[in-house]
Formats: structure tokens, C-alpha cells, sequence
């Protein structure tokens, strides 16, 4: 027989079934002893439990809450739930695995620890008072093995006096919304939370209150100032010097067509009686117009024919002759503007012409004259116009006084207060023709004082279309209708006492 | 006289008896030249490693020679803990790190250095033939899984007949082999098997 020559090389090692990291915590709360521990390997094995001078098997369904194996990595983790407190023995086993062929093993001592936290429980309402926002945290529930608790809400501040009975439904810990139902005038309640114990014993009560969140809602005003546009009414004035009587006609009717195209296709258009101040193209060194009949033509028509507020009549002068204006068409010119001292109407004088015939009268847009063939002739008109007209007008005034609510609001939200969010650009609030003071936060609707409001909005009045941008104020307010002494959240979460005194709005996703 | 006669008869029959040979050759008790053999029996691992390793052994053996086999063998170990690793188990819950045999596979060959025979009775004659023997396989082991680590087995052992087709191994094997404990080492042991074989 061969001598065995091995054994030398065995070491010993922690079985994979003795049980280890076994901690004891127990909970004067519920009068109970939470066991946990964990083996590498649980296969064959049950485990018994140190009881007295004795050892008895540990039956997880016998518990009287969520006992048994979790997960907990590669490891097999094991709870056991015991009412009342477990004390180790003198030995400190608590906890030892009976493997089906290799035996017993018994558990590394056990180490004791209080909980810090038993079941801890916060309830809020969400934004609507529809539901209640449950956070509940459970020292027994530990991955798959979950407690359920019953629940009830009722009215507080007193939460001493639970009713007997629970919802019909359970809750589990973690976060969870509840259905919420109650709706008190004080809006504070209080819930009562019991873990559902698996043996019908004894079980605690944990109580926590809450109140109602300010019952608001909000509303939304995009204000738009009224715009207008400006007509383009226009006189045609006609000064050519030009010794072929034939191309005179010619060359005028091309120019006063060009720009009758060009006005034409940047809007409305009415043109006034043409003037020729050169009949036959030869210019009259005396040679004038008449301002004034010209100007009250202008007005004349306006006001039969437009009800903007602000206009800007075009006179277009017409001269190919680099040559000073006499003086006498300087002055009937000068005559022209100043019939219109009104800053709501304001003449556009437009000269095609070269030369110091340019540059001797404050014209508002000059164009070079060239020859009626050039094609740079009529591109040039067209261009300018287009850049020029038409004329758009914001009408705003910073001190008018803009409602904020529509009637049917003001009148169903009397006595309500009411907070604005939000205004982009800033707003000046108005109760009826008074000023809101900054610090009052929330003014009460009144119908005899509308809320209602003031904007600065830079001025745009006779603005070429092209660079006209229209302003847009857009204002969100809500309204409160109850507990608005109540905490909140805002928009990031953040929690205020009291709605009437802070200047954030609730968090609401409307609109 | 009739003494004397009686007395002559005896010596001539003395004479004749002391006119046969001392030494006889016989032909073989079984020739296993080109023949198969199957063989099963018991086997028991012995490794100190606070495990009973008693098995089943299955052997097929093919003879090209007379005195030379070629063999491919397996065992089926059934592992039970010993008293002292309940013992230390209990007491500890510590364990050996060494893992129970579950089974072995391996391939040699077996050498035939003698053939000899042993009178029983007047009538019965064991024949048998010493023989050493050399496999390599592999070795699987239990545990949180199973582990597959090379196995040597070297030894001794005899090749007894009962009758010209059955015979009787009896073997005694040094084993050596890998295996992954807390590090991987080298395990010595011993193989005895005691099997029963046809030959075909």
C-alpha cells in the first residue's frame, strides 16, 4: 500500500457556509431585532437561530415581517425579523448553518447596532392638493424584501387621534404618490403609516403631518403694441432742363414712372397732381412752388383718407441740371416743410437731381440723376424705396396704462391676491391709476382697481419696414385662492414658508 | 525372504519416479496477444485532505503485445467529509481548502515483467502476472464549481486469473496532481484499485 504522501499543503479557510457579517439592530420603536448576515454559499444549508440554551431552526416564513434571502452581490444575504430583542449567547453566536452533508458551522459573532433611523416618514402635497407625495424610509426593507405599510390620512394640526381603519391600498418604501381626497379650510392634515405584519401581531404607528399647498393658477398675457403703416402719398415735382422738346416729355414721364413702380411695390399708394416747375424742360431762374397749397393738399387727403397717427407724405423732386435752386425755389421748399410742424406728420423729400442742385437743399434721401437709359437709373430708385417704405409705427406710449386680466377675471378673483412670476421687459404694476409699491408683493384683486400695468419700450415711430421689430412683453402672474400662508415649492424645488411674503411663484408646469 | 522381495519392489518404484524431468515449460495459462479486456472495480482516493474518497473504476485494455497494454480508464469518486472536518467545521467554521474528488479520466499503458502461477490446492493453480503501470489524465475536483487539473498515476499492480477469460487487478497507484486551493498546488496520493475484467 502506497503511503499518502499529501496534507501538508491544506490550509484552513473561512467555510462558505458559515455565516458571517452578522449584525444585530434593535428598535425600541417596534420592539423588534433585526438579524442580518450573509455566507459565500448557501446551497444545502439552513440556518438555526441561538434561542435560551438552545438552538432553533430559523423559519423565515414565520416571521412577522420581511425575512429571507436578498440579493447582495456575490454574496448570499439573509434577513431575519424578531420581535422583540435578541441577545447574543455567551458564546456570541447567534446565527450558525447546517450544511446537509458537512454539518454545522457556526456564525461569526455577531456585532449590535442601533438603527439610526427606523421608519421615517414625510408627506407633501403636490402642486394641485391632489396628491400626496409620500417619502418613506423602512430599516427592515433592504432590496427585494420589502415592507408594506398601511396608511390613512386625516385632518390635523392634531395628529394624536388616528382613525382605526387603513386605505384599502399599501404603500412600499421609497417615494410614491398617493391619492389625496381631503380638503379642509385649515388645509393642514396629518398621515399615519403601519408596517402589515405578517403574524396579525402587534405593530407601530408612525405619524407625520402636512399641509395644504396655496391653491393657485396661473395665467399669461403676450402684449403686443398696435402697429400701423404709413400710406405713401406722394407729390411729383418736375424740373428738367432739357433743350429737345421731344426728349423732355421722354425723359420726365420714364422718371415719374420709375418711381410710381417702385412706390407701388412697397405698399398703399396715392399720388397727388404732378408738378412741372420747368414746363418745356426750360427752367425759369424765378421759378417756385407752391409750399403751402402743396402741404394742405398733403393734410387734406390724410385726413379723409387715413386714420394713422403718424404719417410721412413724399415729395419727389426731379432737376438733371448741376446748378444751384434759385432762391425762390428754396423758399417755397422751405415753405413746404413747415407746413407740417406736427411731429405725427412729417414730410419725406426725396431729390433725384446732381450736382449742387443736391447739395443746396436739406433733402431727407438723395439720388444721383443719370440718363433714363441707364439701367442703374431704375435700380437705384427702386432700391432706395424699397428701404425706405414703408413706414411702420409702434403704437406705445410708456405711461399707458395696459390691462392685465380680462373683466371676467377681475370680477370672478375678487379679493384674491395675485404674484407676478414673471414680466420680459420689466413691468410697473398699477391697481386701477395707482402704483403698486415694490414691496407689496401680492395686491389683492379689485374691480374698481384693475390690476393693470406700465412698459418702457424703446420708441419705433416711422420706421422703415426693414428694420422695424415689433416689441412683445410677455407677463405670467398667478392667482391665490386658499391657504396662501401655506409652504411651496418654486419652479427649482425649493421650499418657501409662505406664499404671501415671497416673491417666487409655484411650481407649475402651466402654462 | 518375502520381506526382501517386498523391499526390491519399493526401490524399483523409486527408481522410476526419480526418471522424470525437474523442470517443465508450459504454454501460457491465457494469451493476450491482440485481445480487449473490460474491467470494473472499486477505487479509493486517498489525498489527507479531510475527505473519504472511495469510487467506481472502468478500464478498457487492448493488448498488441503479450506482455505490453494499452489502457484508458476512468473513476467516479464519491467524497465524504471525515469526522475531523465535521469536527473542525463545528468547532471553527473553518474548512480545509481542499476540494473532494468527483471524478478522473486517464490513459496509459501497463507492462507485464513476469508471469507466475501459485499452487492453491492438489488441484487449483492461481496464475498471475506482476505488472507496473503509468496513466495521464486529468482530475476533476468539487467546490463552489467544478475544477478539471492534470492527474499522474504510476504503480504496481498484478493481473490474476480466475479462469482463461476472467481476471482479477489488483493495483496500487501513486497519484500526482494540480490544483487550485488558496494557491494552486502539487497533491500526492494514492489510487488502490481492485477490479474485475473479461477478456474478449
Amino acid at each position: 500500500m502506497l503511503v499518502i504522501l499529501a496534507g501538508c499543503q491544506v490550509q484552513l479557510v473561512l467555510a462558505p457556509y458559515t455565516p458571517t457579517a452578522i449584525e444585530l439592530s434593535y428598535s425600541q420603536d417596534e420592539d423588534l431585532t433585526r438579524v442580518r448576515w450573509s455566507v459565500s454559499d448557501s446551497t444545502s444549508v439552513t440556518f438555526e437561530r441561538a434561542q435560551g440554551n438552545g438552538w432553533v431552526t430559523v423559519d423565515f416564513s414565520a416571521a412577522p415581517y420581511a425575512s429571507g434571502e436578498y440579493d447582495c452581490g456575490a454574496r448570499r444575504c439573509f434577513q431575519l425579523v424578531v420581535r422583540g430583542r435578541v441577545t447574543p449567547p455567551p458564546g456570541g453566536v447567534v446565527i450558525r448553518a447546517n450544511h446537509s452533508s458537512l454539518g454545522l458551522f457556526p456564525g461569526q459573532p455577531a456585532k449590535q447596532t442601533s438603527p439610526s433611523s427606523t421608519v421615517k416618514l414625510e408627506l407633501s402635497l403636490d402642486d394641485g392638493n391632489a396628491q400626496v407625495e409620500g417619502e418613506l424610509d423602512d430599516w427592515i426593507s433592504v432590496a427585494t424584501l420589502q415592507r408594506q405599510f398601511g396608511y390613512e390620512f386625516y385632518a390635523g394640526p392634531d395628529c394624536s387621534s388616528p382613525p382605526d381603519s387603513d386605505q384599502p391600498a399599501t404603500l412600499t418604501p421609497g417615494t410614491q404618490k398617493l391619492p389625496f381626497a381631503l380638503a379642509t379650510d385649515a388645509g393642514l392634515y396629518c398621515g399615519r403609516v403601519r408596517p402589515v405584519a405578517l403574524d396579525h401581531g402587534k405593530r407601530a404607528s408612525f405619524t407625520a403631518s402636512f399641509g395644504a399647498v396655496p391653491d393657485v393658477f396661473r395665467q399669461e398675457l403676450d402684449y403686443r403694441p398696435p402697429t400701423e403703416t404709413a400710406p405713401i402719398a406722394w407729390h411729383f415735382v418736375s424740373d428738367l432742363q432739357i433743350a429737345d422738346a421731344g426728349r423732355c416729355d421722354q425723359v420726365a414721364t420714364m422718371v415719374h414712372d420709375f418711381f410710381a413702380g417702385a412706390f407701388a411695390a412697397a405698399g398703399s399708394v396715392h399720388e397727388f397732381s404732378r408738378v412741372d416747375l420747368a414746363p418745356g424742360c426750360v427752367q425759369d431762374p424765378g421759378r417756385s412752388l407752391d409750399g403751402a397749397m402743396l402741404a394742405d393738399e398733403v393734410k387734406s387727403w390724410l385726413a379723409d383718407n387715413s386714420s394713422n397717427q403718424y404719417q410721412r407724405p413724399i415729395l419727389v423732386y426731379v432737376n438733371n441740371l448741376d446748378a444751384p435752386l434759385p432762391q425762390s425755389l428754396l423758399d417755397s421748399l422751405s415753405v413746404y416743410q413747415a407746413s407740417f410742424p406736427d411731429a405725427h406728420m412729417v414730410p419725406l423729400d426725396i431729390a433725384l437731381a446732381t450736382g449742387q442742385a443736391l447739395t443746396s437743399f436739406p433733402w431727407d434721401l438723395q439720388l444721383q440723376f443719370a440718363a433714363v437709359e441707364d439701367p442703374q437709373l431704375k435700380q437705384s430708385i427702386q432700391a432706395a424705396v424699397m428701404a425706405s417704405l414703408p413706414l411702420e409705427t409702434e403704437l406705445h406710449h410708456d405711461d399707458d396704462l395696459i390691462p392685465l386680466m380680462t373683466p371676467d377675471t377681475v370680477a370672478a378673483e375678487k379679493g384674491h391676491p395675485w404674484k407676478l412670476c414673471q414680466a420680459s421687459p420689466a413691468i410697473q404694476r398699477f391697481n386701477g391709476p395707482f402704483p403698486v409699491d415694490d414691496a407689496d408683493l401680492t395686491p389683492l384683486i379689485e374691480p374698481v382697481t384693475p390690476p393693470q400695468f406700465t412698459v418702457m419700450l424703446p420708441q419705433q415711430i416711422l420706421v422703415p419696414a426693414s428694420s422695424f421689430a415689433p416689441d412683445d412683453v410677455v407677463i405670467r402672474w398667478e392667482i391665490c385662492r386658499r391657504w396662501c400662508d401655506h409652504a411651496y415649492h418654486d419652479e427649482s424645488g425649493a421650499l418657501h414658508p409662505d406664499w404671501l411674503t415671497t416673491p417666487v411663484c409655484v411650481k407649475s408646469t402651466a402654462p | 525372504m518375502r520381506a526382501l522381495v517386498v523391499l526390491m519392489l519399493l526401490s524399483s518404484v523409486a527408481g522410476a519416479e526419480d526418471l522424470r524431468p525437474e523442470t517443465r515449460i508450459q504454454r501460457r495459462f491465457v494469451e493476450k496477444k491482440k485481445k480487449f479486456a473490460v474491467y470494473a472495480g472499486f477505487a479509493y482516493h486517498g489525498r489527507a485532505d479531510y475527505y473519504y474518497t472511495p469510487g467506481i473504476d472502468i478500464a478498457v485494455s487492448y493488448f498488441p503485445l503479450e506482455s505490453l497494454s494499452i489502457d484508458v480508464r476512468g473513476d467516479c469518486f464519491f467524497s465524504v467529509p471525515t469526522p475531523e472536518l465535521k469536527e473542525l467545521a463545528s468547532r471553527t467554521g473553518y474548512l480545509p481548502d481542499s476540494r473532494p474528488s468527483r471524478a478522473a479520466v486517464q490513459a496509459g499503458v501497463r507492462w507485464s515483467f513476469g508471469y507466475a502461477k501459485l499452487r492453491l490446492t492438489s488441484t487449483r493453480t492461481l496464475h498471475f502476472e506482476p505488472q507496473l503501470f503509468a496513466y495521464l489524465g486529468i482530475h476533476i475536483t468539487e467546490g463552489s464549481s467544478l475544477q478539471v487539473a492534470p492527474l499522474a498515476d504510476v504503480g504496481i499492480g498484478f493481473l490474476v486469473y480466475a479462469t482463461k477469460r476472467v481476471q482479477a487487478r489488483i493495483d496500487a497507484g501513486l497519484t500526482i496532481g494540480g490544483e487550485q486551493r488558496t494557491q494552486y498546488v502539487a497533491v500526492v496520493g494514492g489510487l488502490p484499485v481492485l477490479s474485475v475484467g473479461v477478456m474478449f
